[in-house]
């Protein structure tokens, strides 16, 4: 299966507005685990279908598709899995960081 | 005052930018407005017209098709450069800047060009220029022609006032007219050009009694 492209301008705004509340809880983290746990955790905490739709969003799916072949095979792992590839192909820190400058996000990438 | 360039990719194309003349640089200022508002509703769909529009300024023949379809993160990268490029140089120079007041009072007949064409406006009544050399003017420099203009308007003003019988309030106890002048702006009144703030007198009764610890190392004051 080849990878999906980085997202376009429409729905990067959108996961934006999904990440921009959490950005306290990660920006400041300095290991990719931790950031990626604390945003999947936060984000399976708040609304559980919020890390499908995320996933969705950054594989140009609808959450629909995504939930139809997780089930197929039901693994956490890949769930998981797939959500870090996803944003790190998408450069998850400028992402926050360009949250920060329009305003959807409270807080910048704290570090390198 | 200064000529700067920058180099932008966008979808596959090059774009070399320099920076924005003042129309230019209004109308950057309207779409960052649109964007804001957006962001403010939550709407994405405001947030994305505000951000086409943005690029549109600089990037004139930038197509809608291109900007739907580059990567969000070429866009967020022209966003950043079209911001730098554009921040104002010295802008803590300008004393109507460094103690502008936002307010979000709307006049009853405001429109969504009137932001951006009330700097023609006052720039062309003073000088007379016509609109296009005005939009030509960098924006540094319509600012200072600005605040000159305000600054100008408001010391007629109050020479106005200190010929009308209301600047002189009657104090019945000393029987004796008291001039009160008219009150400056923020941007007029506070502070200097070094940006020191001023002193203030306070009354001795208002100072704090008794025996004061200084910090070590600390300056002690005595009043």
């Amino acid at each position: 299966m080849s990878e999906p492209e980085v997202m376009r301008i429409r729905s990067a705004i959108e996961v934006m507005k999904m990440l921009g509340p959490l950005a306290d809880d990660f920006t400041k983290e300095s290991s990719t685990l931790r950031i990626m746990r604390a945003i999947i955790d936060r984000i399976n905490d708040e609304h559980p279908p919020a890390a499908l739709r995320l996933l969705a969003l950054m594989e140009h799916k609808s959450a629909e598709e995504v939930a139809e072949e997780l089930a197929v095979n039901m693994d956490a792992k890949e769930l998981y899995v797939r959500l870090v590839d996803g944003l790190k192909r998408n450069d998850l820190a400028f992402m926050m960081d360009f949250a920060f400058v329009i305003g959807l996000s409270e807080a910048r990438w704290a570090h390198d | 005052m200064t000529e700067k360039s920058v180099q932008i990719a966008l979808g596959g194309r090059e774009w070399t930018i320099s920076r924005a003349r003042l129309g230019d640089f209004l109308r950057l200022q309207q779409a960052r407005d649109i964007l804001l508002e957006g962001v403010k509703s939550e709407d994405n769909r405001e947030i994305v017209t505000g951000l086409y529009a943005f690029l549109r300024v600089l990037l004139t023949d930038l197509t809608e098709d291109e900007f739907y379809s580059a990567p969000w993160h070429e866009i967020a990268a022209a966003f950043i450069l079209i911001e730098n490029i554009n921040l104002l140089p010295h802008a803590n120079e300008f004393a109507i800047i460094r103690h502008a007041v936002s307010s979000d009072k709307r006049v009853a007949w405001d429109n969504y060009l009137r932001s951006s064409l009330i700097w023609v406006h006052m720039i062309a009544k003073a000088y007379g220029w016509t609109k296009d050399e005005i939009e030509n003017l960098w924006p540094e420099d319509a600012i200072a022609l600005v605040q000159e203009i305000l600054a100008d308007e408001h010391i007629d003003r109050e020479f106005i006032h200190a010929l009308s019988e209301v600047a002189y309030e009657y104090n019945k106890t000393t029987k004796k007219s008291q001039y009160r002048p008219l009150q400056r702006p923020a941007w007029m009144a506070l502070g200097d050009r070094d940006g020191k703030p001023r002193k203030t007198k306070l009354r001795k009764d208002w100072l704090p009694t008794g025996q004061v610890i200084y910090p070590e190392g600390a300056e002690e004051i005595v009043h």
